[in-house]
């Protein structure tokens, strides 16, 4: 189960994660127009991607000017009746993390506190289920032409 | 204006701040030695309290600093304002003038070797500019402290960073990352300056800050202590593994 969270686009036929740089002490604009795109070692070496062996991923430094979509992606799941962003899915522990940032709720479901919000680890099959949703990124580039904006990826059988 | 003209001003200025203002500013201590401007804070002043009674302080800092150096009288010093007060700042003497939007408190007290993390634009900026911090043209693993600092900061030259863009990006995992990895590995008290609104730029993506942030806590098993302002070890007893690897957890 793959959990996502972040900037995509597709870029030489495969959905790219995009982040950005940001150094401390930077002072040139030029760098903002800047982002790291990649994509999981699987899909093998495409030209100009160097690979980052410890991340298991291939990257490399590309303009936005160069990138012609994006979207936005979000997790979302239902856990004890609530909707709650998720972070991630950790294959060893076969967990999700689910995150919020309400006090009450965190409290009320035990929920550890981090830096910029609660997480909690449950099983895939304590949610009820699990969506994608995607929308428009801050690029100001047009999505992808036919991708769904909300795609369920896990359906609980048993609730 | 003459110098006797000066330190008629001077006199007026201290005695009307130290008399007028002493029952209010108990707490703040200020010094002016003969070649030294600097001020103290308590440390176990709350940052409540300090937001409201040390601005003033500040202010007045800042405009005798302006005053004494249009004056140029800071030539009769053995070095001038400006030397002397950020070589206190460089050696924890002092404080900073610039407040740390997390409301850390960084007093003469911090440990030599201390590692300032925060947002660039916001908070340090500011440092970097009240220290004088030199620029870092070539990476060094064990980030050695500048000579004549105390705190470590991590100010890439633009010259540096572009030669990781230029070879294909990957700083923050080369530089920030490792810089953080050694604060760790150094067991250096790791202070947080910036407020947490700032892990996250406009487009909801993680700052530099963020992920260094997020190494502390996903990777490390640290956890920001909200009366400190210090990211610290990870408390016993939470389910959510110390040593969680925020790659795996987030790409399986």
């Amino acid at each position: 189960m793959e959990i996502r969270k972040g900037v995509y686009t597709f870029y030489d036929g495969i959905e790219m994660l995009i982040v950005g740089y940001y150094g401390h002490g930077i002072t040139n604009p030029e760098i903002e127009n800047y982002r790291k795109i990649s994509y999981n070692k699987e899909f093998g070496s495409l030209e100009g991607f160097k690979l980052d062996d410890k991340a298991n991923i291939f990257f490399r430094n590309i303009n936005v000017n160069e990138l012609n979509n994006a979207f936005k992606v979000e997790t979302k799941g239902r856990y004890k009746d609530e909707t709650f962003s998720l972070w991630g899915y950790n294959k060893n522990r076969n967990v999700v993390g689910v995150i919020t940032n309400d006090d009450k709720i965190a409290q009320k479901l035990d929920f550890i506190e981090l830096s910029d919000f609660y997480i909690k680890e449950v099983s895939p099959e304590e949610l009820d289920v699990i969506w994608e949703e995607r929308t428009d990124s801050e690029f100001n580039l047009p999505m992808p032409e036919g991708i769904e904006k909300k795609k369920i990826i896990y359906q609980n059988d048993i609730s | 204006m003459t110098f006797r003209k000066f330190i008629k001003h001077i006199s007026f200025v201290l005695l009307t701040f130290l008399f007028g203002a002493q029952t209010s500013y108990a707490k703040t201590e200020l010094s002016l030695p003969q070649n030294k401007i600097y001020f103290s804070i308590e440390q176990n002043q709350s940052f409540q309290r300090l937001e409201k009674e040390v601005q003033p302080n500040i202010g007045f800092l800042q405009e005798k600093f302006r005053f004494v150096m249009s004056e140029g009288v800071s030539a009769q010093n053995n070095c001038n304002f400006s030397e002397c007060f950020v070589g206190s700042l460089a050696n924890g003497g002092g404080s900073f003038s610039h407040i740390p939007t997390s409301g850390a408190v960084i007093t003469s007290s911090a440990k030599q070797g201390t590692f300032l993390i925060g947002s660039y634009p916001t908070d340090l900026v500011h440092i970097l500019d009240e220290l004088n911090y030199p620029k870092i043209n070539q990476i060094d693993l064990s980030f050695p402290v500048p000579q004549g600092q105390k705190f470590n900061l991590l100010n890439i030259s633009d010259d540096l960073y572009q030669q990781y863009l230029n070879s294909g990006g990957g700083f923050f995992s080369q530089v920030n990352g490792p810089w953080i990895d050694a604060a760790v590995s150094q067991g250096r008290d790791i202070v947080v300056v910036s407020d947490f609104q700032q892990l996250y730029n406009a487009a909801g993506e993680l700052t530099g800050f963020g992920k260094e942030v997020h190494r502390l806590e996903w990777i490390h098993g640290y956890r920001f202590d909200s009366n400190t302002k210090m990211m610290i070890p990870q408390n016993q007893g939470t389910s959510l593994p110390a040593k969680t690897l925020q790659s795996d957890y987030t790409h399986n």
